[in-house]
């Protein structure tokens, strides 16, 4: 180490004197390798946080921008007062259709449309539904540009009953064009003839909605529930009004209103809808996407803390030499901090440039699998750019600080003494604070019953078993490698590496700990959960067949009724059960309620009723499940206050209390309950029950030839119904581990980084072992074991910490269901694996470069 | 290397030594760096090393004994010239070869540093055959670690040993694999007076009981005068040799080099 004079002989002008701040720098672009290391580990925990913040901006930017294209130009909307669900995609309940007619003799109303919305899954030419992940739109085409938020882009607007203008998304996926004759399930089947196809704004469709427009009498006959009901009135108003303007003529149309009706500006109406997106579907996005940007940074942390610890150890003679010359702690802490700074600040700023780019790559991952989000472009706010680089500065500076004070500390005698930088002493205090810590947290965790609570206990578990782990790799860890040593010299030297300070391993191995161990959590949840869902929709259906447009994706999709009745008297159906969904307020607050033919319901579905029963429960009678009974106090006999969506109210009786609620939901009504005020009569699935000797593969065979008129919804027999129900499940699971394979990346990249340091340390002893007759491959070997070594460390001890942690994750966050723990030993066993390939795949680089360093040069070292 | 066919001048050069030499040099020229600046460590060495003999190399800094060394262990190479260990020629061998040599042919005892601080005395010992996957004559190692008298230090680390102590390992080591030539580069130059008295001790042993062929560099005519011979050498070049030497014999030579004009070149 070349030291510039700090002091003395300055009294030479000729002589340059070098500042601090230029030594910090110095230091690092001479340690240039230490230098990538720290930064690639920096960027990987900022990137990832600045990715999910664009990411999530991005979408919700468009989805907003879609819905205010969609509403821009009315004024006022006119629609059922009754609000019993906030979901965005559902529709409120139809009002009369002679509503229009008041509302157009309001002065000030420029024009006012009847709009009817409803269901309409479109069918291609050879009965294939045309597949979409979102609502499947039927309405009326408006002629008024100003109300209707499609544009045509071929064609004309349909004139007849039987015309349709189509979204040029579907028509791009199924290839139609106008004339071409299509079927709209609404649900009944309507045959139809394209006459246009349109654009939503300037894109090809309304996010993954699909859109048939029929014309005003088309849409009364086919899409309305019955003719003389609409679904609102849009309306626009003379002059361009602002929010006041639009405020006022809402209160003086509503003065002509009946009862149960209400005018609400557009703006308004508008932003309810963003609001409803925002708190729903994006909110759950950016609350995912930010707890696993959270994660990376985590990981990323002890990635950069450790480093910075082991580079400090590196230098601990340049600091000692530079104490020895004069140079005070402060002045040593400062220099740390301040290379600290500069790679915190290059590496933030670039992170958060890389974060664009990973937003990119998420979208076309969530897409690529089956998740396609909205939108083109992507949105970078400055709140971003405000969260991500302090974020990324202050954990480079807090990771750089303990090991900067270390450094502060080394005694000047220090640079007089060649001893080893590594040091192999634990203070005991550290140890007696690990162990009370991870007791501690492992009782919290054990008998949490709250999601804090478990939170708290898993954090003080995980800070006590990184504090306790040098003890216990110094304790156990000879006597676990020692089988390993017989293999070789190669896994003999790594062995004896490892073994040499215990606190540099476990530092190393830290964020392998803490990557293993969450993705191990979310491995037992995930397992557990598909598992509970598996096993429980198995026994629900007794071996039956059952009709599903949809089990993945969007879910408000399904059949026409006529064809669950027609399956009913198939003679191989001896029950069948349609089920439809629908949101009511059960005592004040919104649930999702299923409404099936609850005449003979056990005879199809196996709900393991506690108490009462599900069956025949008419027009005044609800089951729940035992978890809404537990959540809402109900028990049999109690008493329900429903509203349903077109505002009537109903006083409904519980009748039965059931275990199983993965098929039916927690609230379940009768169909004559719900007939009257539905929405939609569409069936989401229907079950049926074999008669005796009936064969399940021949009704599925004769379901399939009726669903043929209907569209052809999905038809499977019990067990592919419960593969095809947890599918959605998979793909979540795909998503998570994708996300989380970043945060095992930047653990291994840790792992490497430190590694190419320590055989940078251990010049003279690679030089010793080759000058002794080491081969280079042997060399290599014994850098890739330790490398491996480490990895296998951490992660089996978080599969440990992570099982653990899940163990108790499980009973707390399922509540009331009492999911049974589902370890899955396989996935586990491969994510070990993968940990340790990763760490020999991590060693390979470092290694190779130790192999390459010249003996001589290399002995000669000092 | 043992299957590696000698050059015929390889073969020439052992026929000349009379097979009575366990290494020799045959006009061995290290030179480093080109034209004008080119220093030449060592400059037309012939040199031999009789078997079951103790040779001690000295003279003054940058005189080139270490390059030497180094050459015969193949840890350098020559630029002109031959180095022979048996009728090998080292000239002739790959990297590898030349890293199996070392290994199986070739006992090293540095000056400093001769340990590896992870294993124990004895794993250091055998590392040497732990390295080659090949067995050790378990009577020889028993001979030799009660010769360097470690038997009831084998499990300690380097750490809990002295300076002295480490270096009998290291000289252990150098002899577990019964090789067929010892170097030892200044082994007592970190020790005090009596550890490498005993150190010097030991390696005579190895050449009077056991029958080795040792090497040594060394600053110290003490220690030079453990040796069966003294090689001098100066600016590159075989300046003297003296039998059975003395330590007061050693000193006046050396003192001769210390003439004005006489010093050396490099360090």
């Amino acid at each position: 180490m070349n030291i510039p004079a700090t002091q003395g002989t300055s009294a030479h002008n000729t002589v340059a004197r070098i500042s601090l701040p230029r030594l910090a720098l110095r230091n690092l672009l001479a340690y240039k390798r230490r230098i990538a290391g720290l930064l690639i580990a920096v960027i990987l925990g900022t990137a990832f946080l600045s990715g999910a913040l664009i990411l999530s901006d991005t979408v919700q930017d468009s989805v907003s921008g879609l819905i205010r294209d969609n509403g821009a130009g009315t004024d006022v909307v006119v629609r059922n007062a009754t609000d019993v669900t906030d979901q965005p995609g559902t529709n409120r309940a139809a009002i009369p259709a002679g509503t229009t007619d008041l509302v157009r003799g309001v002065p000030g109303v420029a024009n006012a449309e009847p709009v009817i919305i409803g269901y309409g899954q479109l069918v291609d030419k050879d009965g294939k539904m045309i597949a979409g992940n979102g609502p499947r739109i039927a309405s009326n085409w408006i002629g008024d540009p100003a109300l209707n938020p499609y544009r045509l882009a071929e064609g004309r607007a349909p004139q007849g009953p039987e015309e349709v203008v189509v979204d040029r998304a579907s028509a791009r996926t199924a290839h139609l064009k106008p004339g071409d004759h299509i079927t709209v399930l609404t649900p009944a089947p309507v045959a139809a003839t394209i006459v246009g196809v349109a654009t939503f704004g300037d894109v090809d469709a309304f996010g993954g909605s699909s859109y048939a427009g029929f014309s005003l009498e088309g849409a009364r006959a086919h899409v309305a529930r019955t003719p003389g009901e609409i679904t609102s009135v849009s309306v626009r108003l003379a002059g361009d009004p602002d929010k006041a303007g639009q405020r006022a003529a809402a209160a003086t149309i509503q003065k002509v209103l009946p009862p149960g009706t209400q005018a609400l500006p557009g703006s308004d109406a508008t932003q309810e809808q963003v609001d409803a997106v925002a708190d729903g579907f994006l909110k759950v996005f950016r609350t995912f996407l930010t707890a696993f940007a959270g994660i990376a940074l985590v990981v990323a942390a002890f990635s950069i803390n450790h480093t910075f610890s082991v580079v400090s150890a590196q230098r601990t003679r340049e600091a000692a030499l530079l104490r020895a010359l004069g140079a005070s702690r402060r002045q040593i802490r400062t220099q740390a901090l301040a290379e600290a700074l500069i790679i915190g600040v290059t590496a933030s700023v670039l992170g958060l440039l890389a974060g664009a780019g990973l937003a990119a790559g998420l979208k076309a991952l969530f897409s690529a699998v089956g998740m396609e989000l909205p939108g083109t472009g992507l949105t970078l706010r400055g709140v971003t750019a405000a969260i991500v680089l302090p974020v990324g500065i202050v954990v480079t500076l807090v990771s750089a600080l303990i090991p900067a004070l270390k450094a502060s500390k080394v005694p000047p005698v220090a640079a007089l003494r060649s001893s080893a930088a590594e040091t192999s002493g634990i203070p005991a205090r550290r140890t007696i604070a690990g162990v009370a810590l991870t007791v501690a947290g492992a009782v919290l965790v054990a008998l949490a019953d709250n999601a804090l609570v478990l939170a708290a206990g898993a954090l003080a578990a995980l800070a006590g078993v990184l504090l306790v782990a040098p003890v216990v790799v110094r304790a156990v860890g000879r006597v676990l490698t020692a089988p390993f040593a017989k293999l070789g010299a190669g896994p003999m030297l790594a062995r004896g590496n490892v073994l040499r300070s215990p606190r540099r391993t476990a530092g190393a191995a830290t964020a392998m700990v803490v990557g293993i161990a969450v993705v191990t959590v979310f491995a037992v949840f995930a397992a557990s959960l598909k598992h509970g869902t598996e096993h429980e929709t198995n026994s629900t259906l007794t071996d039956g067949v059952v009709i599903a447009s949809s089990t993945g994706g969007y879910a408000g999709t399904g059949h026409s009724p006529e064809l669950t009745r027609k399956t009913a008297a198939l003679p191989g159906v001896a029950e069948a059960v349609g089920l439809q969904r629908g949101n009511i307020l059960a005592n004040g607050s919104s649930v999702a309620v299923m409404a099936g033919d609850t005449a003979h319901l056990d005879r199809a579905l196996d709900l393991d009723l506690t108490h009462g029963t599900a069956n025949a429960l008419g027009t005044d009678k609800i089951a729940v499940s035992r978890k809404a009974a537990d959540e809402d106090g109900l028990k049999v006999g109690s008493t329900v206050h429903a509203l349903y969506p077109d505002g009537a109210k109903a006083d409904l009786t519980v009748a039965g209390v059931y275990e199983r609620n993965s098929v039916v939901g927690d609230y379940l009504i009768d169909r004559t309950a719900w007939a009257p005020h539905s929405v939609a009569d569409l069936d989401a699935l229907a079950v049926l029950a074999l008669a005796p000797g009936a064969k399940a593969d021949t009704v599925k065979a004769e379901v399939e030839a009726l669903a043929t008129a209907y569209g052809n919804p999905k038809v499977y027999d019990r067990a592919g119904y419960v593969d095809a129900s947890l599918a959605l499940v998979d793909m979540f699971v795909m998503v998570v581990y994708v996300l989380l394979a970043l945060a095992l990346l930047i653990a291994l990249g840790g792992i490497a980084n430190t590694l190419s340091l320590a055989a940078h340390e251990r010049r003279r002893e690679i030089g010793l072992l080759r000058a002794i007759g080491a081969e280079r491959g042997q060399v290599r070997a014994s850098l890739r074991w330790e490398s491996a070594y480490v990895a296998a460390l951490g992660a089996l001890t978080g599969v440990l910490l992570g099982g653990f942690l899940a163990w108790s994750a499980v009973g707390v966050l399922s509540g009331a269901e009492d999911i049974p723990v589902s370890v899955p030993a396989g996935q586990l066993a491969i994510l070990v694996a993968a940990g340790v390939l990763g760490g020999l795949l991590a060693g390979t680089r470092p290694a190779a470069r130790a192999a390459k360093m010249d003996v001589l040069s290399a002995v000669a070292a000092d | 290397m043992s299957g590696t066919s000698p050059s015929p001048t390889a073969r020439s050069a052992a026929a000349e030594s009379g097979g009575r030499y366990a290494a020799c040099t045959v006009h061995a020229v290290r030179a480093y760096g080109r034209g004008d600046t080119e220093v030449r460590a060592l400059d037309d060495v012939t040199l031999g090393f009789p078997f079951g003999r103790f040779t001690a190399v000295m003279g003054p800094s940058g005189s080139g004994k270490s390059t030497l060394l180094h050459c015969l262990a193949g840890l350098d190479t020559l630029t002109g010239g031959q180095v022979l260990l048996g009728d090998t020629d080292l000239g002739t061998l790959s990297d590898k070869e030349l890293t199996r040599l070392r290994r199986d042919r070739i006992g090293f005892v540095f000056q400093a540093f001769n340990l590896l601080p992870t294993l124990t005395a004895g794993e250091n010992v055998t590392l040497p055959a732990s390295l080659a996957k090949a067995r050790l004559d378990p009577e020889w190692v028993d001979r030799v670690i009660g010769a360097v008298g470690l038997a009831n230090r084998l499990g300690h680390r380097p750490s809990e040993l002295s300076g002295g102590q480490q270096q009998r390992v290291a000289v252990a080591r150098a002899l577990a694999t019964r090789p067929e030539l010892v170097l030892a580069d200044e082994p007592t130059g970190n020790l005090d007076s009596r550890s490498g008295a005993e150190v010097l001790g030991l390696l005579r042993d190895a050449v009077d009981t056991l029958g080795q062929t040792v090497v040594m560099v060394t600053h110290d005519p003490v220690a030079a005068s453990y040796a069966d011979t003294v090689v001098f050498l100066a600016d590159g070049r075989t300046a003297d040799r003296m039998d059975g030497p003395t330590p007061q014999a050693v000193l006046d030579r050396m003192k001769a080099f210390e003439l004005p004009g006489k010093a050396g070149v490099r360090s």
